[in-house]
């Protein structure tokens, strides 16, 4: 009988994994053998995969008493569980879709392992998250995140498919996947303006400013403008196709840039949400 | 002058050169010291050329998008023909299109998106501008038992205002009714609360303020700070209290640089046998006055001439704490700005379009408009079961 609620906690983390890993693998073999069997397996054992990391997540939660949010295995093993729970979904109500499990699941499988190089971490939070801002911001920093990344599997899709149309025929046709690419940006755009706006108001509430340049603060504005100058080439210019392939592909580098890069090499004050690991 | 502020290419050069500047700026500022790169002039004078830019291509698209809310598509629409208007109706309704009268709406509020994100915007940097002109933010601190009145001298430093705000700090009188640096609240790290008297205009009112949220009174918002230490408190002849907070030494030790009654500078010491700020308190502490020449162990009860021959009483050692205030009278203006670029952005997720419904000779013709989407929709109409119909060549033909 297994007593330790970690060794349960690790046990499901790594079933997850593995799962994540034969999911990506599968997604794979569909794209080089063009086995639409093969999407369907990787679809349902991403599902399968979310029920261990759940549980993870829950039993890591209820040891520390606080959401996923206070340190990098927290952070990314939630960001990957809303990855997966988002590419299912869309697999299962538009069809067509599932084929963003192609890139969308081996970063997936990326993120639980940068995520477990923090396993250990566990602390409690500070003061300041005791508000219903915290559950907007982070929320939708996930969630901006996993859109983000959508937007450049329909990006890669498009540009792979464009290369090889008659060899590719399993994708969606490229005016399809442009607009799909489209539409995820514009939903991620939604998820960072309100990530900017509920961590400014919260930052209000707890500091008395709603705005201090602070690195990543800085950043996700400027990533925000960024998405903003794309939409105007977009509807303005009229840019699609490869152009818009290529400048999703710089918005989702943009905000791999906001959530994860700048707070690690620059001190600010949101710097405990990567806590942890090397 | 109105053609060249909306020019799509002066927005996006704007645009980029504000983003640019904004990293470059906090960056800069990060690693080199604060330079205040955000209350510069050519920062000012960006934001302002993004504000008549914006307002300009605002002004411009006003007409285009209300008369496509009133049902007219624009000169881009595509037509779908058929001879059997079920087949039509059909193929839009499944594109999400739906009747009315002799339109179809697809989505017909997320029409406005575009044209609602840009007067957020709008909204938004005059909420901000407003803000930056009436701002007022400082800190104080305050020990348990002592009132402190905000507009008495020396009682706010690191003050912070707006060239239009009110000359002094906020008419606020506030006391401290306990202080603890260590409260654990459950599932957070041990942090300040502070409980507070605070008399504005003559009404007192007590306050809970911890470091998760601040406390309103009036439009000023209290905040606790992290600051936080001893302070000895004396009570004067005159019946009057002061705290006199000293300053962290080392882990142990606090001190006060003061004048006494002859007007020699000598300084206040508080040390402690536990950590002057560690969380099981400071213990048994040892109060000294040490002058030039000489050390005197005081306590509680002692006198002690101070200057200008004022006599005060060791009342007893107690624990200042550090607050801040703000005054954000810009605010309101600040979340209407954001609640309007979120709906906005939100409007922007759904595929608006619209479509005008014609029937001549037989023949039924949808004039269909979609803010994206377009060519997917002709696409699927093509690959549908029904035939595109060449429309021009039956006009031509009748």
């Amino acid at each position: 009988m297994i007593e330790s609620p970690v060794i349960v906690e690790s046990m499901a983390f790594w079933s997850a994994t593995a799962a994540y890993a034969v999911s990506s693998l599968a997604f794979f073999l569909w794209l080089a053998f063009r086995r639409s069997s093969a999407s369907t397996i990787g679809l349902v054992v991403a599902a399968v995969g979310l029920v261990p990391h759940t549980a993870a997540i829950v039993l890591r939660w209820l040891d520390i008493g606080h959401g996923p949010f206070s340190s990098r295995y927290e952070v990314l093993s939630a960001n990957a569980w809303l990855t997966v729970a988002v590419v299912v979904a869309l697999g299962l109500t538009v069809r067509r879709l599932a084929g963003l499990g192609v890139v969308a699941m081996p970063a997936a499988f990326l993120l639980m392992g940068w995520a477990v190089s923090a396993f250990e971490v566990r602390q409690e939070v500070p003061i300041i998250f005791k508000s219903v801002w915290l559950w907007l911001h982070i929320g939708f920093a996930k969630l901006f995140f996993v859109f983000a990344l959508l937007a450049a599997a329909s990006a890669i899709t498009w540009l792979v498919k464009n290369r090889a149309p008659n060899r590719f025929e399993m994708l969606p046709d490229p005016r399809r996947l442009d607009l799909y690419g489209h539409q995820f940006l514009l939903v991620s755009f939604l998820c960072l303006g309100v990530m900017i706006v509920a961590g400014s108001l919260w930052a209000h509430e707890s500091w008395g400013r709603y705005w201090g340049w602070d690195p990543i603060e800085t950043a996700a504005l400027a990533t925000w403008i960024a998405y903003g100058i794309i939409l105007h080439f977009r509807v303005l210019h009229r840019w699609d196709g490869r152009r818009m392939a290529w400048l999703n592909l710089v918005a989702f580098a943009l905000a791999v840039i906001t959530l994860y890069v700048v707070v690690l090499i620059l001190p600010t004050v949101h710097d405990f949400y990567m806590v942890g690991g090397g | 002058m109105l053609r060249f502020l909306s020019s799509p290419r002066l927005a996006l050069a704007l645009l980029g050169t504000t983003a640019g500047y904004a990293v470059v700026g906090a960056f800069a500022s990060g690693l080199f010291g604060d330079h205040r790169p955000f209350s510069s002039p050519l920062f000012i004078a960006l934001i302002a050329g993004v504000f008549l830019s914006t307002f300009a291509c605002t002004w411009r698209r006003s007409i285009a998008v209300w008369r496509i809310l009133g049902g007219r598509p624009p000169a881009s629409a595509i037509s779908i023909a058929a001879d059997d208007r079920r087949v039509v109706l059909d193929f839009l309704d499944g594109a999400g299109f739906r009747l009315n009268g002799d339109r179809l709406w697809r989505w017909r509020p997320a029409l406005l998106a575009g044209w609602l994100l840009h007067v957020a915007l709008l909204v938004l940097i005059a909420g901000v501008a407003v803000q930056l002109a009436f701002y007022d933010r400082g800190l104080f601190e305050v020990a348990e038992g002592e009132m402190a009145d905000l507009r008495a001298s020396g009682i706010v430093f690191g003050r912070q205002s707006g060239f239009l705000a009110d000359v002094a700090p906020p008419a606020l009188e506030v006391a401290v009714l306990e202080f603890d640096p260590y409260r654990h609240q459950r599932g957070y790290a041990p942090d300040r609360f502070s409980s507070l008297l605070v008399r504005d205009r003559g009404s007192e009112r007590r306050l809970v303020v911890d470091r998760a949220k601040g406390a309103r009174v009036g439009g000023v918002r209290l905040y606790q700070s992290l600051v936080t230490g001893v302070a000895v408190v004396f009570d004067s002849t005159d019946r009057t209290r002061r705290a006199v907070h000293l300053a962290a030494i080392d882990e142990r030790l606090g001190r006060a640089d003061l004048l006494d009654g002859n007007g020699r500078p000598f300084s206040l010491e508080v040390e402690s046998t536990e950590p002057l700020n560690g969380p099981k308190g400071t213990g048994p502490v040892q109060i000294r006055g040490r002058w030039p020449d000489r050390t005197v162990d005081l306590e509680l009860g002692d006198v002690v001439e101070l200057v200008a021959g004022e006599r005060a009483t060791i009342a007893s050692v107690v624990r200042w704490s550090g607050f801040s205030y703000a005054v954000s009278p810009g605010m309101p203006a600040v979340v209407i700005g954001f609640c309007l670029v979120l709906a906005a952005s939100l409007l922007l997720v759904f595929p608006a379009g619209l479509g005008r419904l014609e029937e001549r000779d037989g023949v039924v013709t949808a004039i269909v408009w979609s803010i994206r989407g377009l060519e997917v929709l002709a696409q699927d109409w093509e690959n549908g079961p029904q035939a595109p119909i060449d429309h021009s060549v039956k006009e031509g033909e009748s």
